[in-house]
């Protein structure tokens, strides 16, 4: 953690509008990047993006959580909200194919897109919202946030050992999941 | 020399795929384990493909921005001094007074008690040499009233003193053992049961009293929620249903009160064998329920209208079902 962002923070435990504006400005679009990624719908990301600056809001008198590291700790919020969310939903979020392709962006058009194309792409969708949330946290944070096995073991409270063992079930579980959607 | 199982080979081949982007340079390093690690980095690839494909975020994410600064400017207009715990309490008037001779009662009883050993035991948690005592004296304190509403507001009080444990356990990052739950069930059936041997004029008081206080802790053990490892998220979201489940029975009580004294009076419910899949899962906490649970004013606690309905829950499963109501008691 940055002097600056330190001083940040501290001014921000005392709800301090201008550092608290700063903060956000600079880790929310991370964070709904990871929302995103967690939840498939772009207004629903927008929406807990503002709700994890309010649980920060809430929590940050206790030092103890952020002095590590912030950015951790904020990750940490994040998921913590998509678990509810998905709780308060009831249900796992399917969001439509089309819908997912169609609303925010066109994968298929955008150069992004895997060459095997939209079913190869539904189908992975399809298969990653059936891994466990854990499965799923490793994989964001891994190979969509890019973070290192020691960070993210540090954000999910974990060994990196166990961090290991999970990364390796949900690639295993997945690439299962898609060779028999495949097969389908 | 460093061990290396599958999962380590793993993440340092796709460290290297991170650097090089190309799954058969890489494989090159592991000829022995390629069969293995082929699909296991092309399905790393991917997933990475996959969430790359994210829609840029909508200007400024100006509606979250919004919302915490208006969130701190309400903080930075609140009082900042902590409140007692008791002071966060609002009573309704007519309760206040009814319980505030039982509580003189328990103070009055804990007064002898505050030997050096158990006043250090007091604060311990979960895991101390000297959380026994702690709960011994407790259960010293049961045995010594007889009185029904006095054992109400002890057992809630104790419920209270669960949930100060799990906070301090929270913000120490240490694991909520399953104890905390079973204790805490314990203390919410001693306060159910304690209810239904009242005087039949007070009974309705001592379970809106009850509602009235779970719903403090269930606000407590959100807020939690914010703080806690995801170690301590199932046991947090577990000792929540249970207060959940024990408002909702204190609710329903308030409408049918013949059949709650007669279920509770008959002895002690069977205790709770799981924390999690085990009863609690009998009773599903709707985002509807959650929030008549938590919205609902004390001032209409007693009028059978706040009561809900019984198809917000879904079946319980124990045979003693009550039909009247929709759920077991």
């Amino acid at each position: 953690m940055t002097t600056r962002e330190h001083a940040l923070l501290k001014r921000a435990q005392a709800y301090d509008e201008q550092a608290i504006g700063e903060l956000y400005d600079h880790y929310a679009p991370f964070i709904y990047t990871y929302l995103y990624r967690r939840v498939h719908d772009a207004k629903v990301a927008e929406d807990l993006t503002g709700d994890v600056f309010v649980r920060v809001l809430q929590a940050i008198q206790s030092e103890r959580f952020w002095q590590t590291s912030f950015r951790g700790w904020l990750y940490r919020i994040a998921h913590n909200r998509v678990i509810d969310y998905y709780r308060e939903q009831s249900r796992m979020i399917q969001v439509p194919l089309e819908e997912h392709l169609e609303s925010d962006h066109d994968v298929a058009d955008d150069g992004n897109a895997p060459s095997a194309g939209r079913q190869a792409f539904q189908t992975l969708a399809s298969a990653l919202d059936q891994l466990t949330p854990d499965q799923q946290h490793v994989l964001v944070l891994r190979f969509g946030e890019g973070m290192k096995v020691h960070e993210v073991a540090a954000i999910m409270d974990k060994s990196t050992g166990a961090i290991e063992a999970l990364q390796h079930r949900a690639l295993a579980t997945l690439r299962r999941m898609i060779e028999q959607g495949n097969e389908a | 020399m460093k061990a290396h199982t599958t999962e380590s080979l793993l993440t340092e081949s796709l460290e290297k795929l991170q650097k090089t982007r190309n799954v058969t340079v890489v494989l090159a390093h592991y000829p022995d384990k390629a069969e293995t690690l082929h699909p296991l980095l092309e399905t790393a690839q991917q997933a990475g493909v996959y969430y790359a494909a994210v829609p840029r975020p909508p200007e400024g994410l100006h509606e979250g921005r919004q919302r915490a600064l208006a969130f701190a400017a309400t903080q930075r207009a609140a009082v900042p001094a902590r409140r007692a715990v008791w002071g966060n309490v609002k009573f309704p008037n007519n309760l206040f007074w009814k319980f505030a001779g039982a509580i003189a009662v328990i103070a009055f009883i804990l007064i002898p008690l505050r030997g050096p050993l158990v006043s250090a035991a007091r604060t311990t948690l979960p895991g101390n040499p000297l959380y026994s005592l702690k709960l011994s004296s407790e259960d010293q304190l049961f045995a010594s009233m007889d009185d029904a509403e006095a054992q109400v507001v002890l057992a809630i009080s104790l419920a209270d003193e669960r949930v100060e444990e799990i906070r301090a356990l929270v913000e120490k990052q240490q694991a909520i053992p399953v104890d905390v739950l079973y204790r805490t069930d314990y203390m919410f059936r001693t306060a159910l049961m304690s209810a239904a041997w009242a005087p039949e004029a007070v009974m309705s008081n001592m379970l809106a009293y009850i509602i009235h206080h779970i719903r403090q802790q269930v606000q407590q053990l959100e807020l939690l929620k914010v703080q806690a490892t995801p170690r301590n998220l199932p046991m947090l979201n577990d000792i929540q249903t249970l207060c959940m489940k024990t408002q909702i029975i204190a609710m329903v009580a308030l409408e049918n009160p013949e059949t709650f004294r007669e279920a509770y009076r008959a002895g002690t419910p069977e205790r709770m064998p799981l924390p999690s899949g085990g009863p609690l899962s009998g009773v599903v906490i709707t985002e509807e329920l959650r929030n008549l649970i938590t919205s609902t004013p004390d001032s209409s606690l007693l009028t059978p209208a706040t009561v809900p309905a019984a198809p917000i829950l879904t079946p319980t499963p124990k045979p003693t079902a009550t039909p009247a109501s929709g759920i077991d008691f």
